[in-house]
């Protein structure tokens, strides 16, 4: 692949994932208690 | 006070793709050397920048007693972050490497850093926002790629020489080449405690004639033999007498050493000067002749 596309291409990918995931977290993290506790759900499975 | 914080890493952001996508469009052949000398600031910045909001949740989380989504967060960014600097370091060592004409194969940096990005992306999509494992193993994965396709692979051939005989002198040239770096650098650190501008804009010139010449000594370095004696004599000697000139100097003033140091300062930049001359035009014998010169010089003076 030409230098150019591969790496306009890694860049979206790039920002697809660790930016998206970034923002995600800290949106998690400020949002209400319910939505923090769902957050909770598939990291720890209920009893 | 969040939205400040997100403010500010929103703009940085943009303004670091902005670098970004213009270094890639605007730069032309003529703007930029055809070996890069530094890896661009932008690209290594992009990732720091990236991962700011995964310290800001990792805080806030902590501040709202979120166990989990802190865990994930703190660790996840840990990861993330020591992507990042191994992404910049196999950044720097991929243009020293470029600019070498002998290396040895360098430490696969970026491929670690990318591993570690996605790791620090998967673990913050699972234990940071929640996603299901098999999600945040997608994040992971296409961080990967992303990094892969973005800072690209490492090098992974290094640049043998061989010596006339034939042999791999590849480690030795390597050694004597550190070596050299090694006294030139010792001789810009004791320039640093000679308080004359004059003397320490000759050592400067002295510096970065010795490096023009380990350059040289690069391009052909077939000839170890040479290579050797240049940095035996010339630049151990220049190293002691400038170290030895620092510390007296320090102690006391005196005019009588400080014109020594001069005329020895004069010489060996002539001599350098003529060095790299007959280096470019690869008149060995008569290289042979100027180091001895230079030694029965230095031995004359006292100071080898």
């Amino acid at each position: 692949m030409p230098e150019f596309p591969r790496k306009v291409l890694g860049l979206l990918l790039i920002l697809a994932a660790v930016g998206v995931a970034s923002w995600q977290a800290l949106a998690v993290s400020c949002s209400s208690p319910a939505a923090a506790a769902e957050t909770t759900r598939h990291a720890v499975p209920p009893r | 006070m969040i939205r400040v914080f997100a403010l500010v890493v929103i703009l940085a952001t943009i303004a670091v793709l902005i670098l970004v996508v213009r270094s890639k469009l605007v730069g032309t052949a003529e703007d930029e050397p055809a070996v890069p000398n530094q890896p661009s600031p932008a690209k290594g910045l992009l990732m720091f920048l990236l991962t700011l909001p995964v310290l800001i949740a990792a805080v806030v989380a902590m501040a709202r007693g979120l166990l989990m989504p802190m865990i994930g967060n703190a660790v996840g960014y840990g990861l993330l972050l020591g992507g990042a600097w191994l992404l910049w370091r196999g950044l720097v060592s991929e243009a020293v490497y470029a600019r070498r004409l002998v290396a040895k194969t360098p430490w696969p940096l970026k491929t670690s850093g990318g591993v570690l990005i996605g790791l620090g992306t998967g673990l913050t999509a699972w234990l940071g926002v929640g996603h299901h494992p098999g999600i945040a193993f997608a994040f992971g994965v296409v961080a990967l790629l992303g990094c892969r396709l973005f800072y690209g692979g490492d090098p992974v051939a290094p640049k043998r020489v061989t010596a006339a005989s034939g042999l791999d002198t590849t480690d030795q040239v390597l050694a004597a080449l550190a070596q050299a770096e090694h006294s030139i650098a010792a001789v810009e650190q004791s320039s640093r405690d000679i308080r004359q501008p004059e003397l320490n804009q000759r050592l400067r010139r002295v510096a970065a004639l010795a490096r023009e010449i380990l350059t040289l000594l690069e391009e052909d370095p077939r000839d170890l033999r040479r290579a050797r004696k240049f940095l035996n004599v010339y630049l151990d000697g220049v190293q002691r007498v400038v170290e030895g000139y620092a510390r007296t100097h320090a102690r006391a003033a005196s005019p009588d050493l400080d014109a020594n140091f001069r005329r020895v300062l004069t010489s060996i930049e002539e001599v350098f000067n003529e060095q790299r001359r007959k280096l470019l035009e690869s008149d060995i014998m008569d290289l042979d002749v100027q180091i001895e010169v230079l030694t029965s010089q230095l031995k004359r003076e006292g100071l080898l």
